[in-house]
């Protein structure tokens, strides 16, 4: 044990002693953020949009009048009410920067040409340096149905049409109403009528309770999305973690290091020293990147209304559970176990990166299914497949983090469980063989070398 | 007595796959002395050290070191790789320290004893050097002292000689000299048969996997016939003539420009016979020097027949 702790005690520090390492513990996060913030920032640094709306009503039945009570009523966002009302007003004031000015129509036009003299006026009025109007919308009659036709400058292309889509369709139902004799009242009584519509799962509250719609969709996709999140996370752990490793190993099989180590220290101590070390060092990064994000997002939460904070704290509170963590790291340590000696065994018969290809492309084929099932769990989480591949061994510390977002019994747990652990020990057990096989020889390593080393019965060498 | 050993090999062999690299290798190194393993590239050595250190299982046979089995005796072992290497980001000290620690020792102790004998070797500016630059034969010192500073009772040295300069040659016969002294057995391998002559009591010759000699130098070079180098203006057949020759070659000519013979006595046979008889004969002999054969002669005829 003194002797695998001295193994891992270099391994850590040999790595958190370079600028390099330092370097990326604070530039990973750093490019992270700034692919994130930098899009953000571009989004709500930019000056407000002013799209300058004149309305050519040709229609000679005043459809202008509802129209500009519409464009009034979308010109500038508006003040949002109830519990989201913070939340909601700050992103429109970060993210919403269109806002909407009626203007006089151009000179050139007027009520009383056809629609084809205005279109043939109207891109010459649009493509002047100075023009007033942005957007002229073309409203024109034939009898059965309203036409408006948006023209506007390329930027704004489909802007008032997005803003605007279902309630100029309702101006079209009003005409066709008026026209059948109905109610101007009566009918927007109608088109303005909804439904209540409520969608409930077991977990919701007794009938007249409030809806949150945040703590509903915490509880509802919480788990499912924190299962996808850490089942990526735990394939990119485990794999750059496999991958320190592996380098390690090639640096010093290269460095002639290997043999001396073996005469000092027995191969067990030796692989899971190494093992130990580099868990040390995803250790560190993680408790450095958890410290920063745990302190950024309760910065964040200060800055959040009392209730929303609360709420998702509950929420998190209900995904992370202790038997939860508990399953997670157990299912992390396995996979980490079975890969990690893989690699460090592959890279005991490597001198350089080169050599390791040839064996770790297959490897990667293999490891890339665990990878395509999360991508597709993301729009499928309950796809069959996912639960069969969760109990191959060796995609099971992959997978379950999925699965586990839903309720399952416990002996399903309990078997991928030991299936798992079965796995990581003869994996170990093959490991060791082919780490000490390939630190003491020149030869390649091979399909059909590792078929030998898994089946050999003796420990030689 | 077995309690004298520290090292016995008993019929040991060892094959990979098909290749047997070691055959029914046996032979004992008793504690104290300085035993060279000699033999051509390919004859087994590195596949025996390996099993002597219990890195690798022998096929057949049984092996002692130190009273028990090798790989629970490695920190009472000092191992010199053939192909040496250290980490190449780590400074001197550090290394010597990591690897004594593997053996079993204190840090405070082992870094107390890395810098003396750093200081020992002419290295005590570069106890904080990274390996990687220091030159050659400053890194050999330092795998060497890293395989010492344990002070182990049994030294392995695998071809420690190769890569050093003669001055470094010189200060390792001293170093491997001293470590006898101190009470510790050492085996080494090495092509270079003026070093074992000049360090061993005893030698074990191996080829193709084989034992072909075991014992003192003296018997070594016993098994190698003595020769005659005889200098004039002589017939080959006058030389065959003469008693206890065996064969005559010419060496090419002198510095006065007369041949030169080489000569291969018989087994048992005296020059003082053939020169009296030359003389007797009245031949034309301007020169003659008698040569007692070396370990190296030893090592060509005793491996040469089977290597050829």
């Amino acid at each position: 044990m003194r002797k695998t702790l001295l193994i891992a005690r270099r391994e850590y520090l040999a790595f958190v002693r370079t600028v390099g390492f330092w370097l990326s513990i604070v530039t990973a996060p750093l490019i992270f953020t700034l692919i994130i913030a930098v899009p953000m920032l571009i989004r709500t640094s930019a000056p407000v949009e002013v799209m300058n709306v004149a309305i050519l009503d040709l229609t000679g039945a005043d459809v202008e009048k509802p129209l500009r009570r519409l464009i009034e009523r979308v010109a500038a966002p508006q003040e949002a009410q109830g519990r989201d009302a913070a939340l909601q007003n700050a992103a429109n004031a970060a993210f919403d920067k269109e806002r909407i000015k009626l203007v006089p129509l151009p000179q050139g036009l007027d009520r009383s040409m056809t629609v084809a003299a205005a279109e043939t006026r109207i891109p010459a009025l649009l493509a002047t340096p100075d023009a007033q109007a942005t957007t002229i919308v073309v409203v024109s009659d034939d009898g059965d149905k309203l036409h408006f036709r948006i023209w506007s400058q390329p930027d704004q292309r489909k802007h008032l049409e997005d803003k605007l889509y279902w309630d100029l369709h309702g101006l079209q139902y009003m005409k066709v109403a008026g026209r059948n004799g109905i109610d101007p009242k009566v009918a927007e009584d109608m088109r303005a009528a909804r439904a209540e519509i409520v969608s409930l799962t077991p977990a919701d509250g007794a009938p007249g309770e409030e809806e949150d719609f945040l703590a509903a969709g915490l509880r509802d996709h919480g788990p499912r999305v924190v299962g996808i999140a850490l089942g990526f996370l735990t394939w990119f752990t485990i794999f750059s973690s496999s991958m320190i490793l592996l380098g390690g190993v090639i640096e010093e099989k290269a460095s002639k290091v290997l043999e001396v180590l073996l005469a000092s220290a027995s191969t067990e101590s030796l692989l899971i020293g190494k093992v130990l070390g580099v868990a040390a060092v995803l250790s560190t990064v993680g408790l450095i990147w958890g410290t920063a994000i745990f302190a950024l997002v309760s910065q964040g939460a200060s800055f959040m209304p009392p209730d929303i904070a609360q709420t998702l704290q509950h929420g998190l509170a209900g995904i992370f559970t202790p038997a939860y963590v508990v399953l997670l790291l157990t299912y992390f340590v396995g996979g980490y176990l079975m890969f990690g000696v893989t690699f460090a065994a592959i890279g005991a018969f490597c001198e350089t990166q080169k050599d390791a290809q040839a064996i770790m492309g297959p490897l990667m084929i293999v490891l890339m299914v665990p990878m395509l099932c999360m991508q597709a769990a993301i729009g499928a989480p309950s796809a069959p497949i996912i639960q069969w591949l969760s109990w191959v061994p060796i995609f099971t510390p992959f997978l379950m983090p999925l699965r586990l977002s839903e309720p399952l019994p416990a002996w399903e747990i309990a078997l991928t469980l030991g299936g798992m652990l079965a796995a990581a020990f003869i994996m170990i057990a093959i490991g060791r063989r082919a780490f000490k096989q390939g630190a003491l020889t020149g030869g390649k390593l091979t399909w059909g070398a590792i078929a030998r080393i898994a089946t050999r019965k003796s420990n030689d060498a | 007595m077995a309690g004298d050993l520290a090292l016995s090999l008993d019929g040991v062999s060892k094959a990979y796959g098909g290749f047997q690299a070691v055959h029914d290798l046996s032979f004992e190194v008793k504690k104290g002395t300085i035993c060279g393993f000699l033999g051509p590239n390919g004859a087994g050595k590195t596949s025996t050290v390996r099993m002597i250190l219990g890195l690798s299982q022998p096929s057949a046979g049984k092996i002692t070191v130190l009273g028990g089995n090798g790989d629970r005796a490695l920190d009472r072992i000092g191992f010199l790789p053939e192909e040496r290497g250290l980490y190449r980001k780590m400074k001197a000290i550090d290394v010597i320290v990591f690897l004594a620690g593997l053996k079993g020792v204190k840090a405070s102790v082992a870094r107390r004893r890395a810098k003396e004998m750093l200081e020992a070797q002419g290295l005590g500016a570069f106890i904080n050097s990274p390996i990687q630059s220091l030159s050659k034969g400053m890194s050999q010192k330092v795998q060497l002292i890293s395989c010492l500073v344990h002070e182990p009772e049994l030294v392995i040295l695998d071809e420690p000689f190769s890569g050093l300069d003669p001055v470094n040659q010189q200060g390792l016969e001293s170093i491997i000299r001293d470590l006898s002294k101190r009470g510790a057995t050492v085996l080494f391998s090495t092509h270079v048969m003026q070093h074992a002559e000049r360090l061993c009591q005893n030698v074990v010759m191996l080829t193709k996997g084989r034992k072909v000699f075991e014992g003192s130098l003296k018997q070594a070079r016993a098994a190698a016939p003595r020769f005659l180098e005889l200098e004039g203006t002589l017939s080959q057949a006058d030389i065959l003539a003469l008693p206890g020759i065996k064969s005559a070659t010419e060496a090419g000519l002198s510095e006065e420009g007369v041949a030169l013979w080489h000569c291969e006595l018989e087994a048992g046979r005296s020059a003082h016979e053939a020169l009296k008889a030359a003389f007797l004969k009245n031949l034309d002999v301007r020169r003659f020097e008698a040569r007692e054969p070396s370990l190296h002669d030893a090592f060509i005829v005793l491996t040469g027949a089977e290597h050829a």
